[in-house]
């Protein structure tokens, strides 16, 4: 077996498939993160992003397929596989009748030998030194989501796995979360995989982005460098089908884009050579009232409303 | 790391309120039979079996007798009641919170985990009989004034006996010993169970029924010839030390079977829990 090293893959998954029942929960997943990758996974609910996340963990046995964490398969070497993986869970469940610091002296003990000084410095890293000797059951649910990171944290990981990480936090909760993971991620060259259904956290942490839709991997890539975000302009004009007819012929833009937000305002996508200001100019100068132009800025949202799109047209097709 | 995960067991068996239900239900229980027999009728009823098989009333109706009473009578079903309770929560409850997910984030095996948590019930059942045992001497020697000689009847049993202060001391020690040896079948099929997909109450309520059924069909005079076929009938083996001469090759059998049966309740919940997938 060859050892690992810093060009071992963090996360690799080849030909990934689970059943429950009759039904599948993941199809054959093909995913490799390199380290020091931020990705986000995403999907609805029900995609498969836990059921996969649980088969890295070794919490969920593949019924095929072989997975490598740092390295090392998980379901048969399990200690080094997982001994530098930090791992959050949507609801972070903790022993209620025990202090944060018995919590995490406890779960420490599960990876190994820990000294007081790291726990000190993950308790402080997270915020939590003035409440870790109080009990875990008068936490507030932003603080068992610190104290989820803080155990997350301990092993040092080399992959950090979250899962849902901003769930039921306020604001300045998610903020904090997305700050902390940045600074690790810039600081110790940290690999995260951050499933989640906040859209925007993934958008501002992650440029890969990996997205599953009923078991299947429909996409895998950096979302900001895609068809539907890329050459796309807003704009409010009056006569707006004659305005994109002119400027159709005029071969400044390709054709509506698919998707418009609201009725004033409507996406184009752009020609190759097309500018906006020269879109701009064309669509006045031919009389025209553009009341406002501007290329769009790529969000996550339209890529990941498109695939699901074209994730129900799916089956419809089949049909036909 | 096995000595020190086992630690964290005991730690959070200690803090979880529910570990002592056992503990406090003895201790009143005890109080009140102490309380019940010091009225007149039953002992009177102690005094006439005494006096029938001409043994003293004031040296044997003392402190090690009423310890023995109140063990014989209120530990086999109570006593499997909270081990029963504890064996069947210390899996299940950490699945239904959700706190076994986060366990296994963690690079421990999963049968590491089960052999540290069957350790600590273990540990807990031994803590449970000793406690039952010491405190149940020392308040029923409070209360008469003495430790006393010891005598025990127990008809159906077939015993009979009646043994000096420190004769009786030993015997008290080494049956309790038994008693709790005994007890971990229930631990081990409580445990069995807490380990499959079920709440923690289905583990207990299963792991009683079963109990509770196997002592009814044992005490069925129709099946008083096969009482070896029913585990409580080996579970009571601990009584068996008080005859003059125990019946030892029995007694090892009896042991044997414990053995074996735990063990078999172990590996079962093993097998079960090490192919479980674990989600929310």
């Amino acid at each position: 077996m060859a050892t690992p090293n810093s060009a071992t893959p963090a996360l690799s998954i080849r030909g990934l498939r689970k059943r429950f029942g009759k039904r599948d929960a993941v199809h054959p997943l093909d995913l490799t993160i390199q380290r020091g990758e931020i990705v986000g996974l995403l999907g609805h609910n029900g995609a498969g992003k836990s059921t996969t996340l649980g088969c890295v963990l070794g919490q969920v046995f593949a019924d095929a397929g072989r997975i490598e964490v740092l390295g090392h398969d998980p379901a048969t070497d399990r200690r080094r596989a997982l001994q530098r993986v930090g791992a959050i869970f949507e609801t972070p469940c903790f022993y209620g009748y025990l202090t944060g610091m018995q919590n995490l002296t406890a779960l420490a003990a599960m990876s190994g030998p820990l000294d007081d000084d790291r726990i000190a410095a993950v308790v402080d890293r997270v915020g939590m030194t003035d409440r870790i000797h109080d009990r875990v059951a008068a936490y507030s649910h932003g603080m068992r989501q610190r104290l989820a990171l803080a155990q997350a944290l301990l092993p040092e990981p080399e992959l950090l796995i979250l899962d849902e990480p901003s769930d039921g936090l306020d604001p300045a909760g998610i903020v904090e979360i997305r700050q902390l993971v940045r600074e690790l991620h810039a600081a110790d060259g940290l690999t995260v995989v951050f499933a989640s259904h906040l859209l925007g956290e993934v958008e501002q942490l992650c440029d890969r982005v990996v997205v599953m839709d009923h078991g299947c991997k429909v996409f895998d890539g950096n979302w900001r460098d895609t068809p539907t975000s890329r050459g796309i302009v807003e704009i409010e004009v009056d006569r707006h089908d004659d305005a994109l007819r002119c400027a159709i012929d005029l071969a400044l833009v390709v054709g509506p884009a698919p998707t418009s937000r609201d009725a004033a305002t409507h996406r184009w996508r752009l020609a190759e050579d097309a500018t906006v200001s020269e879109l701009n100019a064309r669509l006045i100068a031919a009389e025209f009232s553009v009341a406002r132009i501007g290329l769009l800025r790529p969000q996550l949202e339209d890529l990941y409303l498109s695939l699901r799109e074209s994730a129900h047209e799916r089956p419809a097709e089949a049909a036909a | 790391m096995i000595a020190r995960l086992f630690a964290h067991e005991m730690r959070k068996l200690v803090a979880r309120k529910r570990s002592w239900i056992g503990f406090a239900a003895f201790f009143a229980l005890q109080i009140a039979i102490l309380a019940l027999l010091q009225l007149p009728k039953p002992k009177r009823e102690i005094g006439r079996i005494l006096e029938q098989n001409a043994l003293g009333f004031d040296d044997h109706y003392m402190g090690m007798t009423l310890a023995i009473v109140i063990i014989a009578f209120t530990f086999t079903l109570l006593g499997a009641l909270y081990v029963a309770l504890v064996g069947g929560d210390i899996v299940a409850k950490e699945v239904e919170e959700g706190t076994m997910r986060m366990i296994l984030s963690r690079p421990i095996r999963r049968l590491e985990l089960l052999g540290v948590k069957f350790a600590a019930v273990c540990v807990y059942t031994f803590a449970l009989v000793v406690f039952l045992g010491v405190v149940a001497l020392i308040f029923a020697s409070a209360y008469r004034g003495g430790l006393g000689k010891l005598f025990i009847f127990l008809p159906d049993e077939g015993l009979f006996a009646s043994y000096d202060t420190w004769e009786g001391l030993w015997r008290y020690a080494r049956s309790m010993i038994c008693l709790a040896y005994g007890t971990l079948t229930v631990a081990a099929m409580a445990f069995m169970f807490s380990c499959f997909p079920m709440k923690p109450v289905s583990a207990t309520v299963l792991t009683l029924s079963l109990f509770v059924a196997d002592v009814i069909l044992r005490n069925l005079p129709y099946f008083r010839s096969i009482q070896e076929w029913f585990i409580s009938h080996h579970i009571g083996f601990w009584v068996r030390t008080y005859h003059e001469y125990p019946p030892w090759h029995e007694i090892v059998v009896s042991m044997g079977v414990i053995a074996a049966v735990s063990a078999t309740a172990f590996a079962i919940g093993a097998a079960r829990f090490c192919t479980r997938d674990l989600k929310s």
